[in-house]
């Protein structure tokens, strides 16, 4: 006999995701996934938005990396609650699912925050493919990695309702054309914001606060 | 992509929709599965049969046929209400060139029929 199931394969984590989504808006913490390659600035960005919100804005960060704890040790020094979430010692899980936040959130006190940071693992493919439960991903493309990316790896940048441009300090040396980038990045989502920051010398970085702050929920 | 955990899952949710409709302990053997992806999911077909002759073994599934449909990627442009496939990475309408469109179909990952014995 033939039965006809129609069941979502990934459904296991989408239920925890939803999960995570109602406790998230129960507490009024907007939650941002943060998500690029290795190396384009995501610890950067939160690093200087941390220093920059300090005292106004209550900020967590929940830190996924394969391995080390390199990138909270960096973090420890702003006195926000941080978890890392480390998928293997030696090499594992390319990506955050919905289960290692709704367990790293556990020991996060999110009457008390804002907005929390989840810095995805660095990778362009698969963090995209798992909702955790944010209320959106953004994409951190940085100058130095060309502009051809977004069409190599489209659905981050389709899944994203920002992308960032990393690193324009470079734009000069690099003779870097960022309009080809953005077009690059507006032909797979054509629905996507754009902006261009240094979170290194600060260049644009107005703009990111702003676009944070609009976003808050209390 | 995932395929590991995405063989995973299927050989879950088909154990679980087989026993369902047979509660009582019988001999159940599937036969075959039928698939549905996406070509904008990511899954890749081919690793997924690979991960399940290794993974079903010693199940009921162990001698199910994989039947793979692959959903291509369609939209449809809220502007002038055209449904169209989208056949390379470029987001746009192909008939007004607008970029007010939506995602139809091309993210699926679906077990969507089962038959058993």
């Amino acid at each position: 006999m033939e039965i006809k199931v129609v069941k979502n394969v990934l459904a296991a984590n989408e239920n925890i995701a939803q999960a995570n989504r109602e406790l998230f808006e129960k507490n009024r913490v907007l939650v941002l996934n943060m998500i690029s390659s290795p190396g384009a600035g995501k610890t950067l960005i939160i690093e200087k938005t941390l220093e920059a919100f300090a005292g106004d804005v209550r900020m967590g960060v929940i830190e996924g990396d394969i391995t080390t704890t390199l990138d909270a040790e960096r973090l420890k020094k702003y006195d926000v609650p941080i978890v890392q979430i480390n998928t293997e010692t030696f090499g594992g899980d390319c990506h955050l699912d919905a289960n290692m936040i709704a367990n790293a959130v556990k020991d996060v006190d999110l009457t008390r925050l804002d907005a929390l940071f989840i810095e995805n693992v660095g990778n362009l493919v698969c963090p995209a493919e798992f909702n955790v439960g944010e209320d959106c991903k953004i994409a951190v493309a940085s100058i130095p990695e060309g502009v051809d990316k977004p069409l190599k790896y489209p659905l981050v940048f389709i899944e994203s309702k920002l992308a960032i441009i990393n690193k324009i300090d470079l734009e000069s040396v690099l003779e870097f054309d960022t309009e080809k980038l953005k077009n690059n990045i507006l032909k797979v989502n054509p629905k996507i914001e754009i902006m261009s920051i240094s979170a290194k010398t600060g260049a644009g970085f107005d703009g990111w606060l702003k676009w944070l702050k609009l976003h808050l929920k209390k | 992509m995932h395929e590991a955990y995405i063989t995973e899952n299927i050989i879950k949710i088909v154990d679980e929709c087989v026993r369902k409709e047979r509660p009582v302990p019988a001999k159940i053997t599937v036969k075959r599965i039928k698939l549905k992806f996406g070509k904008m999911s990511g899954v890749v077909s081919d690793s997924v049969k690979f991960c399940f002759d290794i993974m079903a073994k010693d199940t009921i599934l162990e001698d199910a046929r994989l039947e793979i449909e692959e959903i291509p990627v369609t939209a449809l442009c809220r502007d002038c209400n055209r449904t169209f496939r989208i056949e390379e990475v470029c987001f746009f309408c192909r008939e007004c060139g607008r970029s007010n469109i939506e995602i139809l179909t091309g993210r699926e990952i679906l077990v969507d029929a089962i038959e058993f014995s």
